[in-house]
């Protein structure tokens, strides 16, 4: 126990080393573009544009009510990329870091995470300011919930960085498998398909199964809605979060030492 | 917790053989079912049942040939590579000086590198915006400093990485060759900056093939070869018995 609450310690020592590579990496992503931040609004905006267009045409659903369906989906979806795709090069890309300084390896996969995490908030102010106009009730609604949505996603996201660093470090291709295995998901979880078509077609289990679908209830419940979070999305987050939490210290416990050998 | 020491006990580092190879699942998966041929790499035994108990005030240089471990050792005292069997314990806050120039931010200016090399040596925000005006002296970069680090010459990166570097100082001080930096003005300011830091320090653990350095600063020598702790003594008798057997051979 006592190994735990002094690596907790450590990380916490080393804040101020971690905290500004998050902020060198947010500057770095946004400083090579004139529009800088406007970037991170614009990619899923596209997206979203795209996607809302195409199948209002094709499934005769209301463009007005699709388009903030789809948006806050790959917004959440966006964050899971981070936290896996992106993130699987946490360790990789620190090896300078690591080489030279013994500070706990979970504070590169925090940062990589934080910046995912920042660049989803950078998206879904992007997001309220455009539904503002459409219901700004619903607005507020979700900017007070953030303040518990946020951590439950952090909470998710930051073992899945753990989980896909280390092992991506180990086995170099473990990111391939990853970008293998989000794309299936991505298929499988409600980002543009109408939950009632998962419903429709028997595809319950699919659905309320997948972690995803109720990570994106929790911001689709107050924005679409105008309801609070539902009680069986937190929990079936948080408890889907503990099991990557137990793997994911597993796999930090068996591997934080052995892996300055594996550059 | 009284006093700042360094104690190794029977301390083993083995540099496992999936260092060199099978770095991928596809590879692993293949190895079943394949012998691997002679030439796979095997591990390497790279530090072989040290023991060493350094106390406070005492300097130690490490001199050995290419090879022999002395790297390896610095990396291990510093808690960076894990002893593979025995006891390593270090008391007091270590200060590493090894490739200084890794770790800079190209795109950020020399400035905000100040600041970011700082933080990444372990300190505060505010402690270092203290030292800022110090370390920007001491590198004389002129208006470089405000320029990103991408647009320096080789020379000039050396003079900020030691700059900063040099300018937090801790109990225990570990050098791997670190002199030479930068122009002849320069390294005589070089040199005069590493004493007052080797002067603060309690304990310097110091690499280094220039054997009049050793001289120099240190009082106590160890000599490393193949993995093994082949002498230990005075300066002037490890250098000696270095001479004696291995430069010879």
């Amino acid at each position: 126990m006592s190994s735990v609450a002094n690596y907790i310690k450590r990380i916490w020592t080393s804040r101020y080393f971690w905290l500004h590579l998050v902020n060198a990496d947010l500057k770095y992503k946004f400083r090579r573009s004139r529009i800088g931040l406007l970037w991170t609004m614009i990619n899923p905006l596209s997206l979203m544009l795209m996607i809302s267009i195409i199948f209002s045409v094709l499934f005769k659903t209301p463009l007005e009510e699709f388009a903030p369906y789809v948006y806050s989906g790959l917004v959440v979806w966006n964050y899971m990329l981070a936290s896996t795709i992106i993130g699987s090069g946490a360790l990789i890309s620190s090896e300078a870091y690591i080489k030279q300084f013994n500070h706990p390896l979970m504070i590169y996969c925090i940062r990589a995470n934080l910046v995912g995490l920042i660049s989803f908030l950078i998206e879904i102010v992007g997001l309220l300011i455009w539904y503002s106009f459409i219901n700004i009730s619903n607005v507020l609604f979700l900017i007070l919930q953030l303040f518990i949505v946020l951590p439950i996603l952090f909470l998710f996201g930051l073992p899945l960085t753990i989980i896909t660093s280390f092992l991506t470090l180990r086995y170099r291709d473990f990111g391939q498998l990853t970008a293998l295995l989000m794309q299936m998901i991505y298929f499988l979880s409600p980002i543009f398909l109408d939950i009632s078509l998962f419903e429709q077609n028997n595809l319950y289990l699919l659905l309320y199964y997948n972690p995803i679908t109720h990570l994106m209830n929790l911001v689709r419940m107050p924005l679409l809605n105008g309801k609070f979070i539902c009680s069986v999305d937190v929990l079936f987050s948080v408890g889907f979060s503990f099991v990557l939490w137990i793997i994911a210290l597993v796999i930090i416990r068996k591997m934080e030492k052995q892996s300055v050998f594996y550059f | 917790m009284s006093g700042a020491y360094i104690r190794l006990e029977k301390a083993n580092l083995v540099y496992p053989s999936y260092s060199y190879s099978s770095k991928s699942i596809k590879e692993a998966f293949f190895n079943l079912f394949t012998n691997k041929g002679k030439y796979a790499p095997q591990a390497i035994h790279a530090l072989k049942d040290i023991d060493l108990y350094i106390s406070e005030g005492e300097r130690v240089g490490v001199i050995g040939p290419n090879g022999a471990g002395k790297s390896t050792l610095l990396r291990l005292i510093a808690g960076i590579y894990p002893p593979s069997c025995g006891v390593v314990q270090v008391s007091g806050k270590v200060r590493s000086l090894f490739e200084l120039s890794l770790g800079f931010e190209q795109e950020a200016t020399g400035l905000e590198n100040i600041i970011y090399r700082g933080l990444l040596l372990g300190e505060t925000p505010k402690s270092i915006r203290a030292k800022q005006k110090e370390i920007i002296d001491f590198a004389d970069l002129g208006e470089f400093i405000h320029y990103p680090i991408k647009t320096y010459s080789a020379g000039m990166l050396v003079r900020l990485a030691f700059a900063i570097s040099t300018s937090v100082s801790g109990e225990i001080l570990i050098i791997d060759e670190v002199f030479g930096a930068g122009d002849a003005a320069f390294q005589q300011k070089a040199r005069t900056r590493m004493q007052s830091l080797i002067e603060q320090a309690k304990i310097i653990v110091f690499v280094s093939h220039d054997l009049s350095s050793i001289q120099n600063i240190c009082n106590r020598c160890i000599l490393l070869d193949n993995g093994r702790l082949l002498f230990d003594g005075k300066v002037q008798e490890t250098i000696s018995y270095y001479k004696s057997v291995l430069v010879g051979r």
